[in-house]
Order: C-alpha cells, then sequence, then structure tokens
C-alpha cells in the first residue's frame, strides 16, 4: 500500500519551503525539512562593501525582523573596530528592539498561532468571531510600527542605525508621544499573556538543549555570553566552534547542532527559560501571577514565552521612552583598522550570530550570518519526529495540519535563511 | 471636502507587481494640479499596514497587480468587497495580502476603512522576483492611468 500526502503551501510561515516524511508503516524512514529556494548570497554581496553599507543591506534579509539584522551587523563591525558606544545608543538601540519584538510577537501570538490552536482557518476567521481580540492585535502591532518610524525613520526598514549609533537622535517630543500608546499597549499586553494561559495547547514535552544569549542584571537582547541549558556559557566568539553549521543535502539553508551534533533551540521560549529571573518587574509579575513553572517544554507554548516577551518589551519601551534624555554625539567616531569583529542579538525568532573580517579602510573581507531559523531547523525536524506516531493514524488533512502548526509555533521566518514551505507525506 | 488618497501598491523587480506604483506615479506626473488636491502613498508590500495608511481618507483608490486568470493588462475596477473574487491573498501572514488585510480590517477595525474604497487591479502576466514589467502589462498603463483620473474625478 502506498499512499502519497501533499500540501502545495504551507500557509501563514513565512517564506517558502517544504517538509517532507516518508512513513514505513508507524516509524519514520524519512523526515526532512526541505528549503528549496537558492540562499540568498547576503554573505556573498557584502564583500568588497564599506561597512556603512551593511547595516542596511542586511537589514533587507526580512522584513519582519530587519532591527536585528541591523543590530548583529552593527556590534559586531563595531567589535571588528573596536569602537565603543554611548549609553544613550545603546538605550535607543534597545528601544528599537523593543519596538521590533512587540510588531512580530503580537503578529505571531494572535496572527500566526493563535488561530491554529483555536481551530481557526487563519486571522480572518478569527476576526470574524472575536473581532476585539484582532483589533488589540492590530493595535499592539501598529505601536511597534510606530517606535520603529519614530526611530528608525520608516516602519519596515529603518535607516537610522549606524556601525558607532545613530545618524542622528530622534527629537525627545517625537518619542514621548508614543507613551500613551505604551501605556496602554503594555495594559493590553498584560491582558494577551492572560488570555495566551487559557488557550488550548497540544500536549508536547521536549528534552531542549535551550541556548540564548545571557547577561548578568538584564534579559539579554543586545550583547552577553551565550548560555546552553546543558552545556553552560561560552563567549559569542566561540559561537561557530560550539554550534557548528553543516551543509545538508536536502537544503539550501545551513542547519546548526551542537559540538556533539545534536539539535538545539533558540528563540522565545529558550530565552525565557533561560533568563526569566531577569524579567522587568511588571514581566516578572506576570509570570508569577500567571504560575509558570520552569523550564518550559512544550514547544507550542513558545506563544506564552512571546506573551510575556510583549509584556517586557512594553514596559521596557516606556521606561527607556520616559527617560530618554539623549547625550553626546549620536554616533561615536570609528578608527578603521584590520579586524574581526564578532556579535550576537536576540532576533524575535532567536539568537542571530554575525562576525565579519574588514579591512584597514573598512572595506568586508568576509561576512558570516546565522539565522535563528536555520539553527531552529534540525530542531522542527527532532520535534516532527516525535509528533508524527501521535498523528498517523489521523485523516491525512487533519495529520498535515498538525504538522503545519507544530513548525508554525516556531514561527519560522524561513525567509530570513531562504524561501517556502510545502507539505508532503509518503507512506508505504 | 472629500478627502482622496491613492495608493500604488507593489514592488518592483517582482515583474508586474511594479504595475500599480508606476500607474500611480504616471497619473501624478501628468496631472500635477490634481494630485497636488489629494494624497498621494505608494507602498511596495504594506502588508496590515495598509490599514494605517488611510489616515482619515474618506476615499481610498488602490492600485495594485491583481490575477484573476484575466488577459494580462486587463484593467479590473472593484469594490473592497469584490476582491476576493481576485485571489489576491499572499498564502503567508507576514504578508498578508491586500483582499486578507481589507476583510481583516472590515471585521476587526471597521472605522479605519474609508467610506469609498476602489480598487484598480491590474491583471499580472509575470510576477518573478528579478523581472520587469511584461510588455502586456505595460501596454495596459496608459489604460489604466485613464481609470484612475476617471475615478479620480467621479469623487474630487
Amino acid at each position: 500500500m502506498y499512499e502519497k500526502i501533499q500540501v502545495d503551501a504551507l500557509a501563514r510561515v513565512e517564506g517558502e519551503g517544504g517538509l517532507y516524511i516518508a512513513l514505513d508503516g508507524d516509524s519514520i524512514s524519512e523526515l526532512r525539512l526541505d528549503i528549496y529556494e537558492p540562499p540568498r548570497f547576503f554573505e556573498g554581496f557584502l564583500q568588497g562593501r564599506y561597512l556603512q553599507e551593511v547595516p542596511d543591506i542586511t537589514a533587507r534579509i526580512c522584513g519582519i525582523c530587519p532591527v536585528a539584522y541591523q543590530m548583529s551587523s552593527v556590534y559586531a563591525l563595531e567589535n571588528a573596530v573596536g569602537a565603543k558606544i554611548t549609553p544613550s545608543i545603546r538605550k535607543l538601540r534597545r528601544l528599537l528592539y523593543c519596538g521590533e519584538y512587540i510588531e512580530s510577537h503580537a503578529l505571531h501570538i494572535y496572527m500566526l498561532q493563535a488561530p491554529d490552536l483555536l481551530g481557526h482557518e487563519s486571522a480572518l476567521s478569527l476576526a470574524a468571531v472575536a473581532p476585539d481580540v484582532v483589533k488589540t492585535a492590530l493595535r499592539l502591532k501598529k505601536i511597534g510600527n510606530e517606535i520603529l518610524r519614530t526611530i528608525g525613520g520608516r516602519s519596515v526598514h529603518p535607516v537610522s542605525s549606524c556601525v558607532g549609533g545613530f545618524y542622528r537622535f530622534p527629537k525627545v517630543e517625537k518619542l514621548k508621544d508614543l507613551l500613551p500608546d505604551l501605556r496602554w499597549g503594555l495594559e493590553a499586553s498584560k491582558e494577551t499573556a492572560r488570555w495566551a494561559i487559557t488557550l488550548p495547547y497540544p500536549e508536547m514535552d521536549v528534552d531542549y538543549e535551550f541556548v540564548a544569549l545571557t547577561l548578568p542584571d538584564e534579559y539579554a537582547v543586545i550583547g552577553g555570553d551565550v548560555l546552553s541549558s546543558k552545556t553552560g556559557t561560552i563567549p559569542v566568539e566561540e559561537f561557530l566552534s560550539v554550534y557548528p553549521e553543516k551543509h545538508i543535502r536536502h537544503s539550501n539553508a545551513l542547519h546548526s547542532s551542537n559540538a556533539s551534533g545534536d539539535p538545539y533551540l533558540v528563540g522565545p521560549l529558550a530565552r525565557l527559560n533561560l533568563n526569566h529571573e531577569k524579567l522587568s518587574p511588571q514581566a516578572k509579575a506576570i509570570v508569577e501571577e500567571l504560575k509558570l513553572e520552569f523550564p518550559i517544554t512544550n514547544p507550542y507554548k513558545a506563544l506564552i514565552a512571546r506573551a510575556v516577551e510583549l509584556v517586557q518589551s512594553y514596559e521596557l519601551a516606556i521606561e527607556i521612552v520616559e527617560n530618554y534624555a539623549p547625550e553626546g554625539k549620536s554616533h561615536v567616531e570609528l578608527d578603521l583598522k584590520v579586524g574581526q569583529g564578532y556579535a550576537a542579538t536576540e532576533a524575535p525568532r532567536g539568537l542571530l550570530y554575525h562576525d565579519y573580517e574588514v579591512d584597514e579602510k573598512g572595506f568586508i573581507k568576509t561576512a558570516h550570518i546565522i539565522p535563528p531559523t536555520a539553527q531552529n531547523l534540525a530542531r522542527v525536524e527532532e520535534d516532527l519526529r516525535q509528533l508524527i506516531p501521535q498523528v498517523i493514524d489521523k485523516e491525512h488533512a487533519e495529520a498535515t495540519l498538525d504538522c503545519e502548526h507544530l513548525i508554525r509555533s516556531y514561527d519560522p521566518c524561513i525567509s530570513c535563511a531562504t524561501h517556502f514551505l510545502t507539505l508532503d507525506i509518503e507512506r508505504k | 471636502m472629500n478627502k482622496i488618497i491613492i495608493i500604488g501598491i507593489g514592488q518592483k523587480f517582482r515583474g508586474d507587481d511594479a504595475v500599480g506604483p508606476e500607474v500611480v506615479l504616471a497619473w501624478e506626473e501628468r496631472y500635477p494640479q490634481k494630485a497636488e488636491k489629494l494624497q498621494v502613498k505608494i507602498s511596495p508590500l504594506p502588508g496590515l499596514e495598509l490599514l494605517g495608511l488611510f489616515e482619515d481618507a474618506d476615499t481610498a483608490i488602490l492600485v495594485d497587480a491583481v490575477q484573476s486568470g484575466a488577459e494580462a493588462g486587463t484593467i479590473h475596477v472593484a469594490g473592497a468587497e469584490q476582491l476576493v473574487s481576485f485571489g489576491a491573498g499572499s498564502g503567508s501572514v507576514h504578508g498578508f495580502g491586500v483582499a486578507e488585510t481589507l476583510a481583516l480590517g472590515r471585521l476587526a477595525n471597521p472605522e479605519a476603512i474609508p467610506e469609498n474604497l476602489i480598487i484598480i487591479g491590474i491583471e499580472a502576466l509575470i510576477l518573478d522576483v528579478g523581472s520587469s514589467i511584461s510588455a502586456e502589462v505595460r501596454e495596459s498603463i496608459p489604460n489604466a492611468v485613464a481609470k484612475l483620473d476617471e475615478i479620480v474625478l467621479q469623487y474630487i
């Protein structure tokens, strides 16, 4: 008996790729996440570019997380030339990142994953029965866009960041104008977290190696060491030697693994599990109110982690805006020299590593970018292996949908690595 | 006074997707005095942000490439409620399609949607990354500009 099940497009995932599962009776003979659009060659065409072009070029890798690409690139290049930014610059960068988290998390929680959990085909059918929920989502997300627009000049692919800081600081009153919306957003995101805990999550428990940045006294998004739940911390310079990438025959995206060859998890669950003690006060209060217990080992519950981070992002954004009084120049002067620089920041989807080699005039010799979705690909494959036995006896459409839901819970922005997803299950 | 906004939607280097902005810019260049009286915006890939572009306009005219199976270059004029028939959803929520976004806006945030919403859809042939506008669609641009002007005159 031979049955082939194919779904031509996995909706609600950014980018294009495919999932192929071959079943031999009850056991999985093959499982692979296929990525079939050509890689984007960003690392290649950064070579020979002047370093100040890099933040605006790398921002183009993703329309959802351009700030993450800008931030990892500016920190890595500052590291390469030995530039030290001021506290004012760092705070504004952190605020810009809050805008991106708000935008990205609000989108994923409400528009991508919640419809799955609630049995809706899309956000549209959710809006038909719960218009207020979707209205809240749209407003939460829009405020994130407004932060990006105010600091970055526009809401997608902001243009204000440079190596060394910002081309200019935004006006104090422009930022303060955001406060009423931010305060509304803080309360709305707490409600989001309270609602998130009530959603029906499929049962799943995975023994993950969580990997995220860590800092001694803040919830790490910018800078810090790389912390693993299994093997402790390493400096970011050692990241590639501990978490090497490898080419996989079926994929144009490189797959990452730990030094033993096992997959690991980056993203909101990893961050929250590793760093929840460093959340801001109101985010921590929500964690206590919801009686969250750590580690959370159910991949679907990444939605809850995103909701907690939404609270954290709004709270931090308010704090930064209330105290915003930029000091000194908006960017530090660069003393160009030959160098190698490394940095990682936490994109909404997880750790985003960049390294660059620059020549004495500040031109890029080599570039290396490791997006979070590529790091999680091997992990998603392993989780699917765990899921398949539970869905194997279901109707094929339902089984397919279950796989889609699991993949989508990772918020895989496959366009970060390459593009698109179809689902293809073969039964023998 | 009726506040009108014209939005050209589409990306350059994505084949016929670029036709919306091309038509809007060509109209603006040809009728600068009319263009001064209303708002003209270009939005390559608005997604959900489309709902924020209308501001407080009474009338919004969207010009976008569509795929309905008609002959390439065919000019469609539709109200928002008819847009779904173009199957304009992108299949990716990160890149919410125009029809999906308008439907979502009508359900969740109806006050953000202008009273009059007209979509000029130009039937696309090629939407490949790296392509330019196809000859068939390019030929239809003058007609689309005329159609846009005709609609502007109805509301101005």
